[in-house]
């Protein structure tokens, strides 16, 4: 909670840039920002987490019988947002979720990788996280909808002097850095109206914040711009879908823990037990990392996305991928999380297991060099690569499976989680697709 | 002087084209129509125009939140042909009521555009005044820090800010700044 200081700063902050609204933000367990608006003479009620909200409304959090929580704002979350709209300016505070007696809730993913870290810290560890998110621009349409229209190809039709996509994202890069954000690169990606922007690492609580502002930041410009910004994994079949490759080290007192001048290929035994630990549980997380229906529709071979359990230097067919750099900056590369999964979850399993390959020193297999795509499934066989979860489905199952994983959930998270996804997923077996009306309605 | 550029934003095509027609004979060059707030959205990213014409009943989104976007990115000057519902947007931006003869269009585009050049004066004065009043307001309180920690005069103290600006090619305000951190630091 704040303390006085704090209070103060952001109090004169508000003060002073006229700030009419403050945005509460929380997360809830399928992965979509929550914000409750609250006019900036409430903020500090707010500040002091005395704020209340109906939570039996959100998606996997309390019962109706439990239904009044508290949010308990983070003050160093406090940002002002630098675009504005008609009605004035706007800031926002990241909030845990607490119960009405003021303990954690423990459905509330932020307070859940607090807790995961927490277990980290235990052992000497602090989790340091890089996320590349990719995004799809498409053109909004006249009722202000999304549509599946780049604005690359609509930009031939539209005749425009200039690229629309580039533009948004330079305003997008703009407003981040504004913000805090530390901008190492941004670029279009391999797929038309795919671009990609990447921020500087940082402990992976700050990280998965950053994530879910990201998130909205990107969607907010765009709509300024007059597209839509969609971090759907897979919104067009055929091309190449979007994902969240996930670069993550431990640090041990500032120090990286996975490098080690000695050791084989300059890794240390600690970085080779955790890449061991995310393979050994990869099937079960990836029904955290890669969470949607659509998530497994990207994971398919071809398209640069990982779909076999191995690790490499080089490759990029591997789930995992040792980047070059050594030093301060040694890492892996976990390939597979999509930006529609709940990054405080994804942070708290992915490091569960990489924590748990540590403890039990699980060695991960040799490197992979080759590319896997073009291994057939004898060969794979042969040197033991295992793939990943072809459906949602599939991957519910590895997870009820795996007790590792299910306890960096916790039992609320863990069951509301699978509940959710288990009704998408019969929710989705059920549809008429497109697809089949296509392939059999002519033909029987 | 170059033609002034305009966007017109009507989904209603027959008004659009008489708009834009009035437009035109004028000499007035309209860059972009648009049917709908996105499309209208990235005309003016494309195009910068000088001014946007948005009739109040567009679809697509809401006009207060175009107009506000449009203005507020400094895109263009904002023009709303008002109907019976739109009172909300007669408080915030230049409009006028429909129906709307030629000479009036005319003379409101006019005036539009003869004040656009006025406001942008201003929002640039505005601008140097605001950072003028934040350095006179981190150079008091460094002022004040010099003076307590090191007991001098306050004249021997925005001297000793100024030396330092001029010595290390900053500004009085970035100076103030570090001092102030510097000495909060120190207090922690």
């Amino acid at each position: 909670m704040a303390n006085n200081k704090q209070k103060k700063v952001i109090l004169e902050r508000v003060k002073e840039e006229e700030i009419r609204f403050i945005r509460l933000q929380f997360t809830d367990i399928m992965g979509v920002m929550k914000n409750v608006a609250i006019p900036s003479s409430q903020l500090e009620k707010a500040l002091d987490g005395e704020l209340m909200f109906d939570g039996s409304s959100i998606h996997g959090f309390a019962e109706i019988s439990e239904s009044d929580m508290y949010l308990v704002p983070d003050p160093n979350t406090f940002v002002v947002f630098p675009w504005r709209g008609g009605t004035g300016k706007v800031a926002r505070l990241i909030c845990d979720v607490a119960n009405p007696d003021g303990t954690p809730f423990e459905g509330c993913p932020r307070t859940n990788l607090k807790r995961v870290l927490k277990e980290a810290q235990a052992m000497g560890y602090t989790m340091q996280v890089g996320p590349e998110a990719e995004f799809f621009l498409f053109l909004s349409d006249e009722n202000g909808r999304a549509t599946t229209n780049t604005q690359d190809d609509a930009g031939y039709f539209d005749l425009a002097p200039v690229d629309l996509g580039e533009n948004a994202r330079r305003d997008m890069d703009m407003t981040l850095e504004e913000m805090g954000f530390e901008i190492e690169a941004s670029h279009h990606e391999v797929a038309p109206g795919q671009h990609e922007i990447d921020f500087k690492y940082g402990d992976a609580l700050s990280i998965a914040d950053a994530i879910m502002t990201f998130k909205l930041t990107v969607r907010s410009i765009a709509q300024r711009h007059g597209l839509h910004a969609s971090f759907m994994p897979k919104p067009i079949y055929g091309i190449n879908g979007s994902g969240m490759h996930c670069h993550q080290s431990l640090f041990i007192e500032g120090k990286n823990a996975f490098y080690d001048p000695e050791g084989e290929d300059q890794l240390s035994d600690l970085a080779r037990y955790y890449m061991g630990g995310i393979l050994k549980h990869a099937r079960a997380l990836s029904a955290v990392t890669n969470p949607t229906v659509n998530s497994y529709k990207r994971l398919v071979p071809g398209y640069e996305a990982p779909v076999y359990l191995a690790w490499s230097g080089k490759n990029r067919s591997c789930l995992i991928r040792v980047p070059a750099k050594r030093g301060m900056s040694t890492r892996i590369e976990v390939r597979n999380p999509d930006p529609s999964c709940n990054p405080y979850l994804a942070m708290a399993v992915m490091l569960k297991a990489g924590l748990d390959g540590i403890k039990n020193k699980i060695n991960p297999p040799v490197s992979v060099d080759r590319n896997i795509y073009k291994m057939d499934a004898e060969e794979r066989k042969a040197m033991n690569i295992e793939s990943l979860p072809g459906d949602l489905l599939e991957a519910l199952h590895e997870l009820e499976k795996n007790e590792i994983v299910k306890s960096a959930l916790g039992d609320h998270i863990y069951e509301k989680l699978v509940e959710g996804r288990m009704e998408e997923w019969k929710e989705y077996t059920m549809q008429v697709t497109p697809w089949e009306v296509k392939q059999y309605l002519t033909r029987f | 002087m170059p033609r002034a550029t305009i966007i017109v934003a009507d989904s209603k095509d027959s008004s659009r084209r008489l708009i834009r027609d009035i437009l035109q004979r004028s000499a007035y060059q309209v860059v972009a129509e648009t049917k709908n707030l996105p499309e209208t959205l990235r005309k003016c990213r494309t195009f910068y125009p000088d001014l946007l014409i948005i009739d109040g009943a567009l679809e697509g989104g809401s006009v207060t939140e175009l107009a506000g976007i449009v203005e507020g990115d400094n895109l263009a000057r904002v023009l709303i042909l008002t109907g019976e519902k739109d009172g909300h947007l007669r408080r915030d931006y230049a409009h006028v009521d429909k129906p709307v003869s030629e000479e009036t269009l005319l003379s409101v585009v006019e005036v539009c555009l003869f004040y656009k050049q006025q406001v942008e004066n201003m929002q640039k004065e505005l601008e140097k005044m605001r950072e003028e009043i934040n350095t006179r307001k981190l150079v008091e309180q460094a002022k004040g820090i010099l003076m307590k920690t090191l007991g001098i005069e306050e004249n021997d103290a925005y001297r000793r800010i100024q030396k330092e600006s001029m010595n290390r090619g900053l500004n009085k305000k970035e100076v103030a700044r570090a001092i102030i951190i510097a000495f909060e630091n120190e207090a922690n």
